[in-house]
């Protein structure tokens, strides 16, 4: 009973540090939890989706779909394949939504009806699954919520497909279908579902005589191919084994395994997860730091009363249990209400995401995940509180009547002058260096606050800088790629490129899935192999070389200098690696060959001649005009430049680099009003005195905002020093997930000096408000009669 | 007739206690003169300090007026009292009340500092000059930790002096000193006091209350007695406490 008044006494007088901490753990909560829930969920989802569809361990396309039962048949006779499955698609390449051209993604025209049970239409909203007629008429199309995301689109737009000389098809789009095995918006294909009988009717145009361009739209066969679960093989190892064991490799035009599939459709959800780990653990730094001081700074304030208690028989362990009580309640409700608001903070995080993963993530918080999380922060706040309640030991009765205070409590001598001009920053740097105990704490969190904000304007600036993401992301770089069918649409090509612009360089440009030491990969195809992107070694400037990624190189073991064999068709033939390079396609899992190199196992590649423009603003200018003088006579590719996922991942990085400051803005606020109240609290002896003296209360504000002004300029100066020690380091782990092997970033000194700018005055604005208490400070305390 | 220099006019103060009105200064006026050595007695809880608070605007009256230099600064917002504080009046307290992290030295030049008129050379060279004059010169890069009481209290009477104030107030200045150190505060004051320098005193020491030119003695709020004195001088000191001690015998002391 004595123990509940007590904390009920406690509480009541530190209801500000109470509420506080409860806030900050309330934070740390929702920021841990969302990202175990992101995770998890979005995993097994993923993995459950793919399954449930039916995308096997390894899927193939091929577009010799005459031959697709032949595959089928052989591969099913290898003793580690256990069935084999096959489903009909139609590829489109180029395709016009809402007037816009686009080749990226590529589409899979399936029919609903003969898959309906298997994909999940959405309802209008995209927030659950449709349940009405969901029967789908001649003319109209499901799409994957990416759509929505890449071209601005939704139901009731228009679709239209280029067929050759049957003219074009329009469809209408009616709803929305969830996609976990393509939807990812970074993903460059996607499925569209079309009804049975528009299905058909391309069929019968595909397969008969009408002029079909076939170039743009044709047939295509996915087997998906299941392990036999007794085989002992690894995945690399099966891929290679059903590859050069059956036919399927002569075959297949670009194959994914499960797991590569499963890796692109979490790939931004990893992103997220990965940034909000960092975070999470910066936060949770934080929080600990913030308590500390609020037990020490609160231990200090209850000296006489803790000296008391002790005098009338409570021991040091009593007095400690209270405190770790107080704390513990304050940490637990705080626990509570992140939860208790977590389930509708995940829902609306998958709603804003569905444009971007195409899929419904499950809002049900996984309890046993988050729960052993919990406790584990849980255990490490009580372990902490307890070392830091250790001063209880010493304080004794005796030091209680001294109110606390050793006998003498200011030994340290700040010789700082103090000058009449700037009066107000001089005392507060004398009133900073004499009680530098207490603004520790809050030079270290403004470190970290700093660091944080600076790598998020990093991040954001890395992000935002389009062109130097290109080079690093993109395999090859170029304004404009065009497919000629004949030499004299050449030279009148170039005639109208040259009217607008220089050209800086002309090459022949592919991407192919081919086969490297028995695994299909994406391989890109250059006949300027100079422009690759190398990391190490040099680029494959001999037929006999290839480029692999690092990724590639982890994976395989194989370094500059091993040879490999690479296989196109029935044709292969060894080359040597002769450097590393960086590729974000397919997750980093590609590898490069020139053009001349490529020679040697396949005549028959069909190349773009793409070029590096002189002025890259022309670009669009010039292929209006290419599509108005050749229409279907050429092919115009604008992916070296237009990146469809680039907008997604800016736009994530955009709304994660604001969560970060809202977040960053809270924390603060909660420190500046815990480490505020209770420095004020400490001082208010000094403050009576000053008041006395004649110091206006705005002075005195001033004087104290400038205090945490001044912690937080060292703070942010460390933060900066920081974050351009490891920011690289760390994004680059999370960076990995994409692809990205290496990379480095810089900052302008406006983008340096503006995130800390901002937490240094939010730092002293919430500061000087937070001194309002200062009016309160009574001169009566003086008064010792 | 010397000038009235602080005029308190139906000054009411009360505290509410447990829903009661506990009225501390009852209807009070009371006439502070310029020059002079004004000492407040009266008996713990008699009002003394708080009459002292009110006067000097450290502390809100509940109704009636503080007039200084015909200015009502009983009504002044924070700031101008703030200004006031720091320009024309003067503290001493009991304990010597110094910034704990500021020298000696530190604590008499930044309430110099305040002043607007007033140069920073200018400054340090009077605080310098005080705390000689104080006897403290030795000690006056230290913390006030670091130095005695008697120090500390020397210190806040420099301090108090700094900006050339119309008047000191001072509470109980010498309460928690020792005789010696007590013997050279109360001469200190009666130094500057013969200088012209107005002091208004609250104490209920005798030895200190014969250096006043006035005595008012308070009770229940309000003042009931007041005796005029000459200036005081070491040799009649004895004579001084007994005719002092005699008048508050007559007030029931």
């Amino acid at each position: 009973m004595e123990y509940l008044i007590l904390l009920k006494a406690n509480i009541k007088r530190q209801k500000g540090s109470f509420i506080g901490i409860m806030v900050i753990i309330f934070l740390v909560t929702v920021c841990v939890c969302s990202t175990i829930t992101l995770c998890v969920n979005s995993k097994k989802y993923v993995e459950s989706e793919i399954d449930r569809i039916g995308f096997g361990d390894y899927t193939s396309w091929i577009y010799a779909t005459d031959y697709l039962d032949e595959i089928a048949r052989d591969l099913e006779r290898n003793e580690n394949v256990d069935r084999v499955e096959i489903r009909n698609a139609i590829d489109v390449n180029e395709y016009f939504i809402n007037g816009e051209i686009s080749s990226d993604p590529k589409v899979f025209l399936m029919p609903y009806e003969g898959i309906n049970l298997k994909y999940k239409r959405l309802n209008p909203e995209m927030t659950g699954v449709y349940e009405g007629d969901s029967k789908l008429k001649k003319g109209e199309i499901l799409i994957s919520p990416a759509f929505c995301e890449l071209y601005d689109c939704r139901i009731g737009d228009e679709m239209v497909i280029e067929l050759g000389e049957p003219g074009a098809i329009t469809f209408k789009i009616a709803g929305y279908i969830e996609d976990p095995i393509m939807g990812g918006a970074m993903m460059g294909m996607k499925v569209v579902l079309i009804s049975n009988d528009d299905y058909e009717e391309i069929c019968e145009w595909l397969d008969g005589d009408y002029g079909i361009d076939y170039d743009n739209i044709s047939n295509v066969g996915m087997i998906h191919t299941y392990k036999n679960t007794e085989s002992k093989l690894s995945e690399n190892d099966f891929q290679n084994v059903i590859n050069n064991e059956t036919i399927l490799g002569e075959y297949t035009e670009y194959a994914y395994s499960r797991n590569a599939m499963v890796g692109f459709m979490l790939l931004l959800q990893n992103l997220f997860s990965g940034f909000l780990l960092a975070f999470v653990v910066i936060l949770l730094t934080v929080a600990l730091i913030i308590i500390g001081h609020n037990v020490s700074t609160t231990i200090e304030q209850d000296y006489v009363n803790m000296g008391i208690l002790k005098a009338v028989g409570f021991t040091k362990h009593h007095l400690r249990i209270l405190q770790i009580a107080q704390y513990m309640l304050s940490i637990f409700i705080g626990m509570i209400a992140g939860i208790s608001v977590l389930g509708f903070g995940v829902s609306i995080m998958n709603q804003s995401m569905i444009t971007v993963t195409s899929i419904l993530i499950p809002t049900e918080i996984p309890f046993l995940e988050c729960l052993s999380v919990l406790i584990t922060i849980l255990i490490l706040f009580i372990a902490f509180i307890f070392i830091k309640t250790i001063k209880i030991k010493n304080n004794t009765p005796i030091k209680a009547i001294r109110n606390g205070k050793d006998e003498i409590y200011f030994s340290s001598r700040a010789k700082m002058p103090i000058y009449k001009k700037g009066m107000n920053f001089f005392l507060a740097l004398r009133q900073f260096v004499s009680g530098i105990r207490g603004y520790i704490g809050v030079t270290f969190i403004v470190t970290l606050l700093v660091f944080v904000v600076m790598l998020a304007t990093r991040m954001n600036v890395w992000i935002s800088d389009k062109e130097g993401l290109l080079d690093l992301f993109s395999n090859i770089r170029y304004d404009l790629g065009i497919k000629y069918y004949n030499d004299e649409d050449r030279e009148e090509a170039l005639e109208i490129i040259n009217r607008h612009t220089e050209i800086e360089a002309e090459y022949d440009y592919a991407g192919y899935h081919i086969m490297l030491n028995g695994i299909n990969y994406n391989c890109s195809i250059s006949g300027a192999p100079e422009y690759f992107y190398i990391l190490e070694g040099r680029t494959c400037a001999y037929n006999n070389e290839v480029l692999i990624t690092e990724f590639m190189s982890e994976e395989l073991g194989i370094g500059i200098g091993d040879t490999v064999t690479v296989s196109f068709g029935e044709n292969s033939a060894e080359y040597i690696v002769s450097g590393l390079y960086q590729n974000i396609n397919d997750m980093g899992y590609n590898f490069a060959v020139s053009y001349e190199g490529i020679k040697r196992i396949a005549d028959n590649i069909k190349t773009y001649k793409v070029y590096i423009l002189e002025d890259s603003e022309k670009t669009d200018i010039i292929t209006g005009e290419l599509l108005e003088k050749f229409g279907e006579n050429i092919d115009v590719n604008l992916s070296g430049r237009n990146w469809q996922g680039y907008d997604v991942l800016v736009m994530s990085v955009e709304s994660l680099v604001v969560l970060i400051y809202i977040v960053v803005v809270i924390f603060v606020l909660v420190v500046v009003a815990l480490t505020g109240s209770k420095i004020l609290f400490k001082e208010k002896y000094d403050l009576s005195i000053y008041k006395v003296l004649g110091f206006n209360i705005r002075k005195l504000r001033m004087t104290f905002a400038l205090r945490f002004g001044i912690a937080s300029v060292i703070g942010s100066v460390i933060g900066i020093v920081l974050s351009a020690l490891c920011t690289d380091a760390i994004v680059l782990i999370i960076m990995k997930m994409c692809g990205i092997s290496r990379f480095s970033t810089s900052l302008g000194v406006i983008d340096t000096i503006v995130p800390s700018v901002v937490v240094t005055v939010l730092f002293m604005l919430f500061a000087y408000i937070s001194s309002r208490k200062i009016k309160k400070v009574g001169m009566e305390l003086l008064n010792m009669e | 007739m010397a000038d009235v220099l602080i005029k308190g006019k139906d000054i009411c103060k009360s505290f509410a206690n447990n829903g009661r009105q506990n009225h501390v200064l009852n209807m009070l006026n009371i006439e502070i003169y310029e020059g002079d050595f004004t000492v407040i007695m009266g008996r713990s809880g008699s009002g003394k300090s708080t009459l002292l608070y009110a006067l000097s605007g450290m502390d809100r009256i509940t109704s009636g007026e503080v007039i200084y230099k015909e200015e009502v600064i009983s009504r002044y917002n924070e700031t101008k009292m703030a200004a006031i504080r720091a320009n024309d009046f003067g503290f001493v307290f009991q304990q010597a009340h110094l910034v704990s992290n500021l020298t000696l030295f530190e604590n008499v030049a930044v309430t110099g500092y305040l002043s607007k008129d007033r140069k920073y050379k200018e400054v340090n060279d009077e605080a310098d000059k005080l705390l000689e004059m104080m006897n403290v010169n030795e000690a006056k890069d230290r913390l006030p930790s670091q130095v005695s009481g008697g120090e500390a209290q020397r210190c806040a009477i420099a301090r108090a002096l700094i900006n050339h104030p119309q008047i000191i107030f001072a509470d109980e200045p010498t309460g928690a000193l020792n005789k010696s150190n007590t013997t050279d505060v109360l001469n200190l004051m009666t130094d500057i006091n013969e200088r012209g320098q107005s002091i208004l005193m609250v104490t209920h020491d005798l030895k200190a209350a014969i250096r006043a030119t006035r005595l008012l003695y308070l009770e229940d709020g309000r003042v009931i007695g007041e005796m005029k004195l000459n200036r005081y001088s070491s040799e009649d000191a004895k004579s001084r406490e007994a005719q002092v001690n005699a008048w508050l015998t007559s007030l029931n002391w």
